[in-house]
């Protein structure tokens, strides 16, 4: 049975997410069969509410970070061996599937592509604050520094990418400053990378569940030390 | 002069346990001649305090309780990035390990369901 879309494994992390991942997982499975759920040590009814639904559940023994979870979703869609595009998308359903497939189209028709990012500055991002508009912006400015690439976003969840990305990936960042490793990744590892625009949806949970802006500080200075250390 | 027999019998015993130590941290033998040669000047600047302050003078710094301080504080920090580094160092691998477990399991459960699915790499 050659389903559409059955070579495409939709990566969700997710830790605690109980009132939305339901939803999310089942307007996601109608378009892609495949997504492998990663939960993160969830305290809440998450993993129920995955069960519920015909997603991949993988567990995480501990609660080991965001980034630790995408690359274990990463890892385990990689040892799916139809599997030959890997999309990262958020839990709580601030993405939206019509750009996935936008940003699919745009990867199966240039075979040299190693990984498309999602840009919400190159579309338009609803219900974003001014302050964490321009905090963003600072990122991004921050990680092209960083890194020496040339993204208008750098800290945007929703990525598609090939299978040669997605077996030479290797976070070590458990938290949030993955974004900006997955940038310098591309930019090192000598990958093709383009960007496409994404809508992104700010509603008020995802408002609630995003990290706090003060985390930018974290961040930022995990990336300097590495980037001095190395 | 109890301070003084109580710190040399303080260092000497730390000296003991640590060379004795077998395990990874000590078993450096290059570590293990730091050790000594440390416990070594601190009874020297025990049983000769003035000893501390001529070396002090010598490197500029006034006093040998300074000269003290300033490598306590140095010495501190250091170690505090080391253990921050080998901390990180620990939380890496037990997270490769915590995966494996998890992607094993995921692994295992899709099995149970739908063998063509999946397959292990």
């Amino acid at each position: 049975m050659s389903q559409k879309n059955s070579n495409v494994a939709i990566i969700i992390p997710v830790y605690n997410e109980s009132p939305v991942i339901g939803g999310v997982l089942k307007d996601v499975l109608k378009k892609f069969p495949v997504v492998v759920c990663v939960d993160d040590g969830s305290t809440d009814d998450s993993i129920q509410e995955i069960n519920k639904t015909e997603a991949i559940l993988v567990k995480h023994p501990i609660n080991m970070g965001q980034g630790a979870a995408l690359q274990t979703g990463v890892e385990m869609a990689v040892g799916i061996n139809k599997i030959d595009y890997f999309v990262t998308f958020d839990a709580d359903g601030q993405h939206r599937i019509s750009d996935v497939e936008k940003m699919l189209k745009v990867m199966k028709k240039d075979p040299n592509l190693d990984i498309i990012l999602g840009s919400r500055f190159l579309g338009d991002a609803q219900g974003i604050t001014k302050v964490k508009k321009a905090l963003l912006k600072v990122a991004v400015a921050f990680s092209n520094w960083t890194s020496g690439t040339d993204l208008t976003d750098t800290h945007n969840g929703l990525r598609v990418f090939s299978r040669k990305f997605a077996e030479a990936l290797d976070l070590t960042s458990s938290d949030m400053s993955h974004a900006s490793e997955i940038v310098e990744f591309v930019s090192q590892g000598k990958f093709n990378y383009t960007e496409v625009p994404v809508s992104i949806r700010y509603t008020d949970y995802s408002k609630s569940k995003g990290q706090s802006m003060i985390n930018a500080v974290n961040i930022g200075f995990d990336t300097l030390i590495k980037k001095v250390l190395k | 002069m109890i301070i003084k027999i109580l710190l040399i019998v303080g260092i000497l015993a730390l000296l003991l346990v640590g060379l004795s130590s077998r395990n990874s941290y000590f078993g450096h033998a290059w570590k293990k001649i730091l050790f000594t040669g440390l416990s070594l000047l601190v009874i020297a600047s025990v049983i000769f305090p003035d000893s501390l302050t001529v070396f002090a003078n010598f490197l500029g710094v006034g006093r040998g309780a300074d000269l003290i301080l300033y490598s306590l504080t140095l010495a501190f920090m250091f170690y505090v990035l080391n253990d921050y580094l080998y901390k990180q160092d620990q939380k890496v691998k037990i997270y490769k390990i915590a995966r494996k477990l998890a992607i094993q399991e995921a692994n295992q459960s899709i099995g149970k369901v739908d063998k063509n699915t999946s397959q292990r790499k």
